[in-house]
């Protein structure tokens, strides 16, 4: 058995476009998806503002806001808070626009002698393309502007309120009534839902190793299939190495295409690496004994191949690896038809990934390997069933 | 008892019979010959002896056993050279031969000393880390014949393994079938060259239909038709009065004219080619080239069908 299982892993390496196909599929998917959504999350994140103001005597008599704006920026923002402003400090006008010809600066800010704050965006941030960066300036000044006049109108109806510390208090650390919050233990980044997707469809793919082991040792497939049976080995002792040897390669293109996306693009699995292993691993196996299925059917070899690359569609669509317009399919299958979308491991092995990325618990994720282990075993019983056969009407 | 016992063995393919009530016997020691056209039954016989093919009925005994798909302590006494080439294309040559080796043979050491001597025997030493697609269609044979006998079986079923091979490669599988027999190897032998099976057959089945049409020794089936032998003489200029006159001589069985060629066959007997050179000089007819063989086996299949073996 040892030498049928070395001998199955040297024939399914050395079958280079299926191998090369195999790996490539993966590591052309991560690659591609990183080349697209690989700043996804960085386009979501907020860099500091360029920003000037005009430090003169005006800007350090304004109530309120140098202390606002010293606590947005990068030299006051606490150490677990996101800078909102990058400053640049100049005591004129004059100083503020030399600077802004000089560098890259969304504008600057001045506050007139009456008190009131004025925000003059540089032309290049004033477009609707460009003015995000300038709408944070913008929005930070109309906060100011909006607490320092309800502060004013205030103090003209009655002065007696300031007397309130609690009010003080309130004034001037409220500025927004919502909060933002993290519902898992991990931080969610949105290109890992990919990775995990191409993750996923490769493992699908990993059907097409068993299916070659299978047909070289069918009788009725082949010339080799039918020397193999004529040989004095029972038919078990051919075919389990085959299936183990099958897995191992599925597993070990799977292994690269982890090592790729893990190590080439530095994605995180938020720490549950051991858990991605186990759902490889998993996958791999009901993907083989699906494989293994086809490969037993007593129909033509090239029947099975497109069968095989047709099923691997098919399973990935239901499995909602097609996009958002599979998603919806999927999940509608997963409702109206739940022992389909059971039975589908190309959904089961999504659905355990899905439940590593929202997920802190494993519940759902242990769900998704027992159904990927259940499927295994029933593909199992039933390519057992189609392989034990040992002898033919005809050949 | 023989080493293959076969009795009343019938298999059917839908509505054709490929096997009709077939029987073998192959003693040990022999090369047994299975002599007939494409789609004799020679390929399903040897199929159903090791339970690859269902049949319908009939009873197979292999080394005094009854045979089942299970008799795998049988079936590791056999060995098999199919028809087709079956070896790994991914594989070289060492490694076909030892995956195959290892199918009978688990212990390692014993199967280094085996594949070696295998890979000697079929002058393969060169190539042994060639894969099949490198070898010539000669060399690719020996490689399946290597497979098949490394495990140096007490049995061994030759399907048609020179179909393609070149005369020099065929002489060569020829001399190997008949050592390994020489060392102790029971061989059954399919083809459809008679010359070959003539050449190494101890006995010989001519099969037709699924049926056995002969069967004995080479000369024993050539004395089943009454040929002396057939002549062949090359005329100056084609005289076709001649021909009736030929076929008026007694031991004259048959003649013909084709173009210069006079071909005729002799009946069996102490009169020969002479007596119609004799005529044929008497006539006035200039011959050059005379050509005279012995009957062949495809004769006696001619004599028994009407058709040549090669129809």
């Amino acid at each position: 058995m040892g030498t049928t299982f070395l001998t199955t892993i040297k024939t399914l390496v050395r079958q280079r476009d299926v191998l090369l196909w195999a790996i490539a599929f993966p590591l052309v998917l991560s690659t591609l998806i990183y080349a697209m959504l690989g700043n996804l999350d960085e386009a979501y994140a907020i860099d500091p503002v360029d920003l000037v103001v005009v430090d003169d005597a005006t800007y350090q008599a304004t109530t309120g806001l140098p202390e606002m704006i010293t606590a947005l920026s990068v030299e006051g923002v606490q150490a677990d808070g996101t800078a909102l402003l990058d400053i640049t400090y100049v005591d004129s006008d004059e100083a503020a626009r030399q600077t802004l010809a000089d560098g890259d600066y969304v504008g600057f800010i001045t506050v007139d002698a009456s008190g009131e704050p004025a925000f003059h965006v540089d032309a290049r941030y004033a477009s609707s393309t460009t003015g995000t960066r300038a709408s944070i300036v913008k929005i930070v000044l109309d906060q100011y502007w909006q607490t320092a006049s309800l502060v004013g109108a205030m103090g003209q109806a009655d002065p007696e309120l300031f007397s309130d510390p609690a009010l003080l208090e309130k004034l001037a650390t409220e500025v927004s009534y919502t909060q933002r919050t993290s519902v898992t233990a991990n931080p969610v980044s949105d290109s890992l839902a990919y990775m995990y997707s191409s993750l996923a469809f490769s493992v699908v793919m990993m059907m097409t190793f068993a299916l070659a082991a299978i047909e070289d040792i069918q009788a009725n497939t082949s010339a080799l299939g039918a020397r193999r049976s004529l040989a004095g080995q029972s038919k078990i002792r051919t075919l389990a190495p085959a299936i183990a040897a099958s897995w191992t390669v599925g597993f070990g293109v799977q292994l690269i295409g982890y090592t790729y996306v893990k190590f080439a693009f530095g994605t995180s699995f938020g720490g549950k690496d051991p858990a991605v292993l186990l759902t490889l691993a998993v996958g791999v196996l009901a993907m083989t004994f699906t494989g293994a299925f086809v490969g037993s059917l007593p129909i033509a070899s090239g029947a099975k191949s497109g069968i095989t690359a047709t099923l691997s569609c098919f399973l990935s669509l239901f499995a909602g690896l097609y996009g958002t317009f599979a998603q919806d399919l999927a999940e509608s299958a997963a409702e109206n038809a739940p022992l389909f979308a059971l039975a589908n491991p190309a959904r089961q092995v999504t659905q355990a990934f899905h439940a590593l990325y929202y997920y802190d618990g494993y519940q759902q994720f242990g769900q998704a390997i027992l159904a990927l282990l259940a499927l295994a075993g029933v593909f199992f019983v039933l390519s057992t069933l189609m392989l034990r056969r040992k002898r033919y009407a005809s050949l | 008892m023989g080493l293959v016992e076969i009795h009343d063995l019938t298999k059917r393919y839908k509505e054709l019979v490929a096997l009709d009530h077939f029987n073998l016997s192959i003693e040990q020691g022999e090369i047994f010959g299975l002599l007939g056209p494409n789609g004799s039954g020679k390929t399903t016989a040897i199929n159903c002896m090791l339970q690859l093919l269902t049949y319908d009925r009939g009873t197979i005994e292999l080394f005094g056993e009854p045979m089942s798909p299970t008799r795998y302590d049988l079936k590791r006494r056999i060995g098999i050279v199919p028809q087709n080439m079956a070896v790994f294309e991914t594989l070289s040559v060492h490694e076909n031969i030892d995956y195959f080796c290892s199918l009978y043979v688990s212990n390692a050491n014993r199967r280094k000393a085996l594949v070696a001597e295998a890979i000697d025997f079929v002058d393969l030493g060169d190539y042994r880390k060639f894969r099949p697609r490198k070898l010539s269609g000669g060399l690719a044979r020996r490689l399946n014949i290597a497979c098949g006998i490394a495990h140096k079986p007490e049995l061994i079923f030759f399907d048609e393994p020179t179909v393609a091979v070149d005369p020099q490669s065929r002489n060569a599988i020829l001399e190997g079938i008949q050592r390994l027999n020489q060392e102790g190897s029971t061989v059954l032998y399919t083809s459809h060259y008679m010359e070959e099976v003539e050449q190494i057959c101890t006995r010989i089945m001519i099969l037709d239909h699924g049926q056995q049409l002969a069967l004995g020794t080479n000369s024993e089936l050539k004395g089943l038709v009454d040929i002396g032998e057939k002549v062949e003489i090359e005329l100056a200029t084609p005289d076709p009065s001649v021909v009736a006159a030929i076929q008026a001589l007694q031991h004259v069985a048959g003649v013909s004219l084709e173009g210069n060629a006079l071909k005729l066959t002799c009946l069996r007997g102490a009169r020969g080619v002479g007596e119609i050179l004799d005529l044929l000089h008497s006539s006035g007819v200039t011959y050059g080239r005379v050509y005279s063989e012995p009957p062949t086996l495809n004769d006696v299949f001619l004599a028994i069908t009407g058709k040549e073996l090669r129809d």
